[in-house]
């Protein structure tokens, strides 16, 4: 029944539920560390769904157990970190980094480290907005992108218990978060701040910077990256005094290697899956897979079960060249992540497939270097975050994207209120105009619980119309 | 705008920055004139930056665009930027300045934290920037010309504060005399501005009204007008008022004096934006405590995320009428914050 390759409802896995081998759910564990022999997670997307996740049910998931695993994998997180923090474990909140600073933090033995920014996802998950209601209240109204949520969720504790420590990046950052994070921090939090560099172009009249370059091919200014290797000793020094405990070299090397092993299945799985001509797994699961990368969904150990389980499914669909989509399907490089996740079941369901994305946390699937100590490595990967540069550097990184993956068009999907998008959104479709000769589509995405926004269909709708009449001869 | 016309018909290069964290002492050092570029703002100017950006962008940073594009007042006389990267979209600002319209940009970060080691950085990449332009535009730092300048500067701001403070000057007085600070040399302008103020007659306020939010522009006068006409005074703290002339936390002082200005200015009152943000609060609080203002008014400029995200806290915090609202320079929008300010002060009173 599982080595059936397609797309299904909510309700489908439901039926298939029973039939999951018990071996199977016994090998799905969270915190083993923690709890001896672990936690089950392995529920259905539709008991997920009951817990408050309704949109679920308008989700088309596909059929392996891998995939299962993935989903159930995800949306129990919040169970790990109130078992966590119940268990007597620090709890920290990383914000803004989006990847360098959980390779950090998981260097603190009993502790688990969590994205506050990812709560964005949050409202359109639930398909309602008490987190933003309460965001509101104090201040983060329908001026500042979703990421308001995170507010929200840190004055209810619905998605996450009472952090230890907040670790908040600032300066070279998005003014919304920023915004959110000093608001956070004012509601009596304790945040540790830490400065963010810019990264500057070469090609600017700087002369008196020397420029080296990332494992992710990004040239910065080395002064940047000193400058932030001291900051990143600033979060340690205070994840020590925090828990109590002193974080050696050989902890932090210890942490990395694991961040790197995630971070090179993230990146294989990302290869294998956009680089097929037929894809062998699904938008959504592979745009959940790779917000494994930069924290490990607050389990570093049980992530890498995850990517292994979903890296055998891929190479043994692509060795039978099986996909669960359309034959043929028009292939589509995402850029900054949908707001509403049914955008990207709706774009297979038009034909199309995800070839190559752009998340914003592309810096997060790149190697931290073992041949230097981990403060300058770590700092190095903060000079790749497409973020901490213009938005001329973001757009060549999809530029090479979409060329790496053969896209055919480009879709940019703004976040209503982000300070960046507005920027972005030019700058990409310009590049990738002139560099590639493809369609580019950008929209904001509004917030539209329970269905669809009908313009960002109808937008969807024509530009795959397009895309299909390019692909005629002639 | 005659003088800077001037001075570059005699082949002395006009610098232009935006943030009052920026040590223009510097570049005076190197021979060059230093401008903050605070004005320029109108409906047309925002439309001509339409034109490069989307219009969901802060109208400072379009009016700035769309004034550069058509070379239009000081913008178009700019011969080099200093792009000061504060908020984001500053920053991408900045790049789209460089970018899309050529300009000679020369950036540089100030740090949102304000830690010693972020003072550093921000002292770092200044004199990276100095050593820049003496080499791109082969020109010598003099430290005698810079510390002539600062100390004009000093008097001139020392000046603008007592008058700010006072309560006793008009509030579009008290702006134009801001701008004029921010824009032009310092030599001489104490004394002029003492003159001024012997000459005018003292402002009679019925109450004052403390003013603090995003950077106003020079033509952006319609809260100014209207408090104005209505008898108030206001006591600016913002960065186109008294945190752009009171010093703020001491600072050590260096052997190096472009580091040593840099870290003066680094430690001038900060914005919403400085993270934790706590000190423009005790600021505010402190001036309260002083002052006795009769409402607090944070105007803030439209998709200002720093300030404007500030409001509840705002309300929060202070025990006095709040007024916080967002505005652009659309002339649409003059009709309602005049009836915002009617209600407010209407509360007041």
């Amino acid at each position: 029944m599982f080595n059936d390759v397609k797309k299904i409802s909510v309700m489908e896995w439901e039926e298939r539920m029973p039939q999951v081998p018990e071996a199977y759910r016994a090998s799905c564990m969270f915190l083993r560390s923690l709890v001896p022999g672990g936690v089950r997670y392995l529920f259905s997307p539709y008991e997920y769904s009951c817990r408050g996740d309704t949109l679920l049910r308008r989700l088309k998931f596909d059929s392996s157990l891998a995939a299962l695993r993935l989903w159930a994998f995800i949306f129990s997180e919040k169970d790990r970190l109130f078992l966590a923090k119940e268990k007597g474990w620090k709890i920290f909140a990383a914000m803004k980094d989006l990847g360098p600073v959980p390779v950090l933090s998981y260097a603190v033995p009993d502790s688990l480290t969590f994205y506050a920014d990812e709560l964005w996802w949050a409202p359109c998950f639930a398909e309602e907005s008490h987190l933003l209601d309460e965001a509101a209240k104090l201040g983060a109204g329908e001026e500042l992108c979703f990421v308001r949520a995170a507010l929200g969720a840190m004055k209810t504790l619905d998605y996450f218990p009472r952090p230890d420590l907040c670790i908040a990046g600032v300066g070279a950052c998005c003014d919304d978060f920023s915004a959110v994070m000093q608001l956070i921090e004012a509601e009596g939090f304790p945040t540790h701040w830490w400065e963010m560099a810019v990264r500057f172009e070469p090609t600017s009249p700087i002369i008196k910077e020397a420029f080296l370059h990332s494992p992710g091919g990004s040239p910065y200014q080395r002064s940047g990256r000193d400058f932030v290797a001291g900051q990143l000793k600033g979060v340690v020094k205070r994840l020590e005094e925090v828990s109590g405990i002193p974080v050696t070299d050989a902890m932090l090397e210890q942490s990395r290697d694991k961040f790197n092993i995630i971070r090179s299945k993230v990146s294989e799985l990302r290869d294998l899956v956009y680089g097929a001509k037929q894809p062998p797994l699904p938008g959504l699961e592979m745009l959940l897979a790779e917000f494994i990368a930069p924290h490990a969904c607050s389990d570093p150990d049980e992530a890498v079960c995850v990517l292994d389980d979903l890296l055998a499914t891929v190479k043994h669909r692509l060795s039978l060249n099986a996909s669960p989509l359309t034959p043929d399907p028009l292939r589509i490089f995402w850029a900054t992540p949908p707001t509403d996740a049914a955008l990207i079941t709706l774009l297979e369901d038009l034909g199309g497939c995800i070839a190559g994305t752009e998340y914003m946390i592309s810096h997060a699937f790149f190697p931290i270097a073992t041949d230097r100590h981990p403060f300058d490595a770590v700092a190095e990967n903060c000079m790749d975050d497409p973020m901490t540069g213009s938005a001329g550097f973001r757009a060549r990184r999809i530029v090479e994207g979409a060329k790496k993956y053969g896209a055919e068009g480009v879709i940019i999907s703004g976040i209503s209120g982000a300070s960046h998008c507005a920027f972005d959104e030019k700058a990409i479709t310009e590049i990738v105009s002139k560099e590639l000769n493809i369609p580019v589509l950008s929209f904001d995405v509004p917030y539209s619980p329970g269905r669809l926004s009908a313009q960002v269909v109808n937008r969807m709708e024509g530009f795959m119309d397009m895309l299909k009449q390019r692909r005629k001869p002639g | 705008m005659d003088s800077i016309q001037s001075d570059r018909t005699a082949g002395i290069k006009i610098v232009g920055h935006t943030c009052h964290a920026f040590p223009a002492a510097v570049i005076a050092g190197l021979g060059m004139r230093p401008i903050r570029v605070i004005c320029g703002a109108s409906s047309d100017a925002e439309s001509d930056g339409e034109r490069i950006v989307r219009p969901d962008i802060c109208p400072l940073v379009k009016t700035l665009l769309g004034n550069v594009s058509k070379k239009r007042g000081p913008h178009g006389k700019i011969d080099i930027w200093i792009g000061l990267f504060t908020c984001d979209a500053m920053r991408r600002g900045m790049d789209t300045l460089a970018g899309t319209l050529g300009q000679n940009v020369h950036p540089v970060q100030l740090p949102a934290t304000r830690t010693r080691s972020s003072a550093d950085y921000y002292a770092d990449q200044i004199q990276r920037i100095a050593a820049e332009l003496e080499i791109r535009h082969a020109v010598r730092f003099d430290p005698a010309r810079a510390a002539t300048w600062q100390r004009d500067s000093d008097a001139a701001a020392g000046v603008l504060a007592r008058a700010a403070r006072s309560g006793r000057v008009s509030p579009l007085d008290l702006h134009s005399m801001f701008h004029l600070f921010f824009v032009a040399r310092p030599q001489g302008l104490a004394g002029f501005f003492e003159d001024l103020l012997a000459k005018s007659p003292v402002f009679e306020s019925r109450k004052t009204i403390l003013l603090t939010g995003s950077p106003l522009a020079y033509e952006d006068t319609v809260l100014l007008e209207d408090l104005e006409a209505r008898g108030y005074a206001v006591l600016p703290l913002n960065c186109t008022g008294l945190s752009a002339v009171e010093n703020g936390t001491p600072h050590e002082t260096q052997d190096d004096l472009v580091k040593n200005l840099t870290l003066r200015s680094f430690h001038q009152p900060p914005c919403a934006r400085s993270r934790p943000n706590r000190a423009v609060y005790d600021r505010i609080a402190e001036t309260i405590k002083d002052s006795k203002p009769a409402g607090l008014v944070v105007k803030c400029l439209k998709f200002c995320d720093h300030w404007y995200a500030e409001r509840e806290r705002m309300r929060k915090n202070f025990d006095l009428p709040v007024l916080v609202f967002d505005s652009d320079y659309a002339e649409g929008g003059r009709e309602r914050l005049l009836s915002r300010i009617d209600a407010f002060v209407e509360m007041m009173e």
